[in-house]
């Protein structure tokens, strides 16, 4: 899972960056394209106009073009160039918003994908559904198996096959602007009741049903990732009696954040990087009743159009090297030992990429279920359309 | 300064030193006239001449650059459209397309205040289609109508205000030939009954003789000549109204003697020829250009072996064209040196016309008073 | 002559074929396999499976908000749409100088270039508490909301739709012939009489138009309300991309797309026999 971005609020410049970035299809955020549908017709584009990249000097075996499905800005530009400058292999990126919109967008087929970036709970239903290839290893000198936590690695392996190889790993807890909400929320439960009270109308809920119904769960003292038809309709109700005090539900809440107008939201620890990082009175919490817990792997799916470059790719960036150099610029940390060596101070010691044992011990990776559950996506739909 | 002076009563519309420019154009130029009240009147010119801008000026569409407008009496300079006691006929008519032709005449009216009753439109509206022969068309939609229906709904939407001045701008010009001339005679008719001033915008000289009291010729935002049709016709002032009212033969040369005679002119073929000069013009002076003008019906034609020793000019020439007209007959005549001449014959009244075929040597002549010497301006 | 009818109508076949086609493709087709879907179960993965059932059509309610919603918010926001754009196709149409007329015409038309996507997202910086509130809270007004709320989605949608409404109506003031509008001045109409009686009545297609075609897309609409209304403000299009894109439940999404098509027909048709009937402004212009 992923995220980020780093919107100041409204300047020419900002804007014509955003912009670019969005001309290259990796502007913000799950909402933003999740909302739209972009991706697919930047997928699209691509294909059918491939003199709209740029060309490069040489085409060695590798071809000359990759499309990369990723979370939005949840890569450092410049070793996507370093790479394209490499082997002449131009990367076109798209940005999508949710583990589903992955998923429905592969059932229907035809997306043109080599790399794309599912969460661990999804992957078992990748292979069940057929959708993913099992990896070449021997493609992949830079994946060190050795080196990655099995706890995080685990869900790569279907079967005794390996279909996937890590990206980073991450916690779903909620930001808290601190000068406007100063009760110190610990919990989810906290979070809801502030929300309902004190913090009426400034709180951003994510549209995402694995997320938003998790943290009601949670608040209500169940698992996170329940699909119990009883704690789904008393999650329901809280998340539908909490409507009128919420400021948006969107998982686009960086910018609500940063404006002011959102005094709390719930937030992947990247994005917290992100917005600590310009705002000092931004505070992280990992809930004292539970959340999530979560790693990102690099898939190829099935029909990879450009499979060569593709492994190229994957390769490159299990680099040890170039791996901390992406966690600099986006805030999640790396499962791999060797890169989590590398890794600067500032890094290391940062308890948002790195929160104390004992406020994970609740955090929960998510249930491949919930993917596909019925009563999930339906208190979700219904909760928005309330 | 009042408005009023002293001779304006009889007066519907007065320029004074009337001036229009649109950005660079001139349309009209220091133009001055009066309109008698009562009067049809008519500004006749090419397309261009700035007989539209002032029929414009008239109805308030556009404002003077420069100089005083009147309309009974009253400067309207300034005053917009709706406030002008004025009524126009629209060259396509303008008929609104989403009203029927009751609706369409009782316009006028029911932009008054106090509003008229239900009642009293419905009877003026009455009057004015049964005026304009058009009784029982009232719930037609206007685009069922024929050409000349349509134009007479729209002479209605402007009579039923009983303006001042009903202004024409070129009423006819969409209708074909057979249905012009009847609805000229049928606005001359109007006009006659109704009794108020018309001033009728056209370019065709035919119109603008048949119909007017009096006729304004314009060129290039100038009046030209203003007098009634019989004096543009016999009487015109230059080359340039003799060409628009009727048709001229014209002989182009060099006035070479002023005399109590007449003017004579050498023409540029050697030949010269004695005409007799307008009234009320500029004094044509020696060594100027000028030309002989000599209307058709002023010349005879003979055989070339029959010429007439009383005849003051006669040139030899061949017959090229000929065209019947029943009454009269119409030739062309190709002469040695002067290039071709149109003659109307009439009917002799013995019957015993000489008739001419093409090919046919002739001989055309006319009365040096019967010419016109006319300066080239 | 009976044979020539004959050919011509093989000919006429034979250009039609390709028309045809696309139509039966493009349209027909997809419609056809939403009202399939919409009729099937949905398959415990997402997506389709097939079936038999009318569950999804009795379920209907469970999206009852989203229908009133957009059956409210797309009335309103045409009408709005209107009152903007109006004036400024009059303005555009009748007043403005033919020098300046076409750059003023490009610069409504250039949003256009741009993704509505991107314009809209420049609004959530402007109406979010960064933009407009923080003025209104230098002036004294504090605390003022603007994005999120149902206004923000209104105007999104003015901003978003205004040209689809201007340019219909442009061109029916445009193609108005102006000595009409003479016609009704010297007749004695003042301004305001003369654009009530004639310019307005004679416009009327173009409003028609304008409102239909704004009407129809925001029907569809879920950009607009996503972004500005926050996801809060919930209409038709926002449930449809949740059914597709998210919950992956494809034969609830198809049974709702088919009955925003059938609203749409119905709205549509209501339009054609209104329109039929004040054709008295449509058929003229062309005969005058």
């Amino acid at each position: 899972m992923s995220n980020n971005n780093n919107d100041k609020p409204i300047t020419a410049t900002k804007f014509m960056k955003e912009f670019h970035r969005y001309q290259k299809g990796s502007i913000s955020r799950r909402q933003f394209l999740g909302v739209t549908g972009l991706g697919t017709a930047m997928a699209v584009m691509a294909t059918a106009m491939p003199a709209l990249l740029p060309r490069t000097a040489f085409a060695g075996e590798l071809g000359d073009r990759l499309v990369f499905s990723t979370w939005p800005n949840y890569h450092d530009q410049a070793n996507v160039d370093q790479f394209t400058k490499a082997t002449g292999v131009n990367v076109h990126i798209n940005a999508f918003g949710s583990n589903e919109e992955m998923l429905a967008k592969l059932q229907a087929g035809g997306t043109g994908w080599d790399v794309f970036v599912p969460t661990n709970y999804t992957i078992e239903e990748y292979v069940k559904l057929d959708l993913i290839q099992e990896l070449d290893l021997s493609k992949l000198p830079n994946y060190d198996a050795g080196s990655n936590d099995p706890k995080f690695a685990g869900p790569a392996t279907v079967n005794g096959k390996v279909y996937a190889v890590p990206k980073n790993w991450g916690t779903t807890g909620f930001i808290v602007n601190s000068k406007k909400i100063t009760s110190g929320p610990k919990s989810w439960k906290d979070f809801f009741d502030v929300t309902m009270n004190a913090g009426s109308g400034h709180t951003i809920l994510h549209d995402y049903q694995l997320t938003t119904i998790g943290a009601a769960l949670c608040a209500l003292g169940h698992s996170f990732n329940s699909i119990d038809a009883k704690e789904l309709a008393a999650a329901e109700a809280l998340l539908i009696e909490s409507k009128p005090h919420l400021f948006a539900i969107t998982s686009d809440y960086q910018p609500g954040m940063r404006s002011g107008d959102g005094w709390m939201s719930i937030c992947w620890n990247g994005d917290a990087t992100q917005l600590k990082r310009d705002i000092p009175e931004m505070e992280y919490v990992v809930a004292t009743d539970g959340g999530e817990i979560w790693t990102d792997f690099y898939c190829i799916p099935k029909g990879a159009p450009h499979l060569e470059a593709a492994y190229a790719f994957i390769n490159n960036f299990q680099d040890p090297a170039v791996q901390v150099s992406d966690a600099q610029v986006h805030g999640y940390a790396p499962t791999d030992a060797r890169a989590l060596a590398l890794q600067p101070k500032s890094l290391s010691t940062d308890p948002i990429l790195h929160p104390a044992a004992e406020l994970m011990s609740g955090l929960e990776f998510g249930a491949a279920q919930t993917l596909t559950d019925p009563i999930r996506a339906e208190v979700m739909a219904s909760f928005k359309s309330a | 300064m009042t408005a009023q002076s002293k001779i304006t009563k009889t007066y519907d519309i007065e320029f004074k030193g009337v001036t229009k420019r649109f950005g660079d154009v001139l349309a009209v130029d220091n133009v001055s006239l009066s309109v008698e009240r009562g009067s049809f009147f008519s500004f006749l010119g090419p397309s261009g001449c700035g007989k539209t801008s002032s029929l414009r000026l008239i109805a308030g569409f556009d404002q003077p650059t420069e100089g005083d407008v009147y309309i009974a009496g009253q400067s309207v300079v300034g005053t917009p459209s709706h406030k002008r006691p004025v009524n126009m006929v629209f060259q396509q008519y303008a008929l609104f397309p989403h009203m029927n032709v009751c609706d369409n005449i009782a316009y006028g009216l029911r932009q008054r205040s106090p509003r008229p009753s239900k009642q009293e439109i419905l009877k003026r509206v009455d009057e004015t289609l049964e005026m304009v022969r058009l009784s029982g068309y009232g719930n037609r939609r206007v685009w069922e109508l024929s050409g000349g229906q349509q134009q007479r709904v729209a002479l209605a939407r402007a009579l039923i205000n009983r303006p001042t001045c009903l202004l024409l701008d070129e009423p006819l010009a969409a209708l074909d030939r057979k249905l012009r001339s009847e609805m000229q005679m049928e606005l001359q008719t109007l006009q006659r009954d109704v009794g108020i001033t018309f001033i009728l915008v056209t370019h065709d000289q035919e119109e603008a003789l048949s119909m007017s009291d009096r006729i304004c010729i314009m060129r290039e935002g100038q009046i030209v000549q203003l007098g009634s049709p019989r004096d543009l016709y016999d009487d015109p002032k230059n080359r340039y109204v003799a060409d628009f009212v009727g048709k001229t033969n014209f002989f182009d040369g060099q006035v070479c003697d002023i005399n109590g005679a007449g003017v004579t002119v050498q023409l540029d073929s050697g030949l010269s020829l004695l005409g007799a000069a307008p009234k009320n013009v500029p004094q044509l002076i020696n060594g100027s250009k000028a030309s002989i003008a000599v209307r058709p019906e002023m010349i005879t034609i003979a055989a070339a072996d029959q010429v007439n020793s009383n005849a003051g000019v006669s040139l030899p020439g061949k017959v090229i064209n000929r065209i019947f007209l029943g009454e009269r007959s119409e030739y062309l005549i190709e002469t040695q040196g002067h290039g071709e001449v149109l003659v109307l014959s009439p009917k002799n009244i013995t019957g015993s016309t000489q008739s001419f075929v093409p090919g046919d040597q002739v001989s055309i002549s006319w009365q040096p008073e019967s010419a016109l010497v006319l300066a080239d301006t | 002559m009976k044979e020539q009818s004959k050919s011509n109508r093989w000919l006429t076949a034979v250009l039609l074929t390709p028309t045809g086609l696309w139509f039966a493709f493009m349209l027909v087709l997809p419609l056809i396999v939403i009202l399939v879907f919409s009729f099937g179960e949905r398959a415990p993965v997402g997506g389709y499976a097939g079936g038999f059932t009318l569950e999804h059509y009795a379920n209907l309610g469970a999206r009852l908000k989203a229908f009133t919603n957009t059956l409210t918010y797309a009335p309103v926001g045409t009408l709005l749409s209107l009152l903007v754009a109006y004036p400024l196709a009059y303005y555009l149409a009748i007043k403005v100088n033919r020098r300046y007329k076409l750059i003023l015409l490009v610069l409504v038309i250039v949003p256009f270039w741009t993704s509505l996507l991107i314009r809209t997202y420049a609004w959530i910086y402007i109406l979010g508490g960064k933009g407009l509130p923080s003025i209104l809270d230098w002036i004294g007004f504090e605390g003022v909301r603007l994005i999120n709320t149902p206004g923000a989605v209104l105007m999104g949608i003015v901003y978003g739709y205004l040209p689809l409404m201007v340019f219909p109506i442009y061109v029916s003031l445009e193609k108005l012939n102006k000595s009409y509008l003479e016609a009704s001045s010297d007749l004695g109409a003042s301004p305001y009489k003369t654009f009530m009686q004639v310019t307005l009545p004679l416009s009327m297609p173009g409003v028609a138009t304008g409102c239909m075609l704004v009407f129809i897309l925001l029907m569809g609409e879920f950009l607009i309300p996503a972004f500005l209304g926050g996801g809060k403000v919930f209409f038709i299009g926002n449930a449809l991309v949740d059914l597709f894109l998210q919950s992956r439940n494809w034969p609830f999404g198809s049974a709702i797309s088919i009955t925003l098509v059938v609203i749409m027909l119905i709205t549509v048709s209501l339009y054609m026999r209104m329109t039929m009937r004040n054709s008295k402004t449509g058929v003229d212009e062309s005969l005058m």
